[in-house]
């Protein structure tokens, strides 16, 4: 097969192709992630929420109470 | 304005269809143009005679897909500059991009029936067809559009690198494709 042939077969594309590639695809799923990405950026998320939370509470001193007379 | 609707305004002579053509795919048209003519003007003067070719054609063709119609004839019509053209001072990355798919295939010979222009383009469309969206937007715009792998990449917001690899994978699986249906050997 010849570059020249290949490019005729290239060029009989079907026409849904030709107008689907007009535009890019839309991206899905959370903030353009999807499937692995979507799963791995959540747990990503909840450890650092977790941390800080744990950070924040070692940090925070306990509340006083009322003495006792 | 839909498509349809544009359609028939070139049906009834109704020159307001060229504006809308022009606003709605003016764009999509240069950018095509544009990835085989080197000079501004060039793509320019390309837009403008595809407004004219889709006037003088329709009717009576009445196009199913307007997109894809206006595409096809911005193709032709860029292609016929190119080689009218007497000099030209680097290749043009369409026709790079053929060469790039063509090495990747050329490991195969041609069978002794010869090359069928046909069958192959039945294959590469049921290849296109079984791809995800994003893979075929990849394949399609550098293959049929004649794209940059920086153009592809900028509009999928993802690395270059990235669509390289892709399109490695793509002609790999394409390759193995047309051997499988004896297209290549």
């Amino acid at each position: 097969m010849t570059p020249e042939e290949l490019m005729k077969a290239v060029d009989l594309t079907a026409d849904e192709y030709i107008a689907e590639a007009a535009v890019p695809p839309a991206k899905h799923g959370i903030f353009g992630f999807n499937g692995a990405k979507a799963v791995f950026a959540a747990a990503a998320c909840l450890v650092v929420f977790l941390l800080a939370g744990i950070v924040l509470k070692n940090n925070v001193p306990p509340t006083q109470t009322a003495p006792t007379t | 304005m839909t498509d349809r609707e544009l359609i028939e305004l070139y049906n009834k002579r109704d020159e307001s269809a060229v504006t809308h053509t022009k606003q709605n795919y003016g764009r999509l048209l240069a950018g095509l143009a544009r990835n085989f003519l080197r000079s501004e003007q060039d793509v320019e003067e390309c837009v403008d005679d595809v407004l004219l070719a889709v006037w003088n054609s329709i009717p009576p063709d009445r196009p199913e897909n307007f997109t894809a119609y206006l595409c096809r004839i911005a193709k032709n019509l860029s292609i016929k500059r190119l080689r009218d053209a007497s000099v030209q001072k680097r290749t043009p990355e369409s026709v790079v991009n053929i060469d790039e798919l063509h090495e990747t295939l050329a490991g195969g010979e041609t069978p002794e029936s010869g090359f069928d222009l046909h069958m192959t383009a039945e294959i590469i469309n049921r290849f296109i067809g079984s791809l995800s969206a994003e893979k075929r937007y990849t394949f399609v715009r550098r293959y049929w559009y004649g794209d940059s792998v920086k153009d592809i990449a900028a509009a999928l917001n993802a690395r270059e690198e990235k669509v390289k690899t892709a399109l490695f994978r793509l002609r790999k699986d394409l390759a193995k494709e047309l051997r499988k249906e004896g297209i290549t050997e």
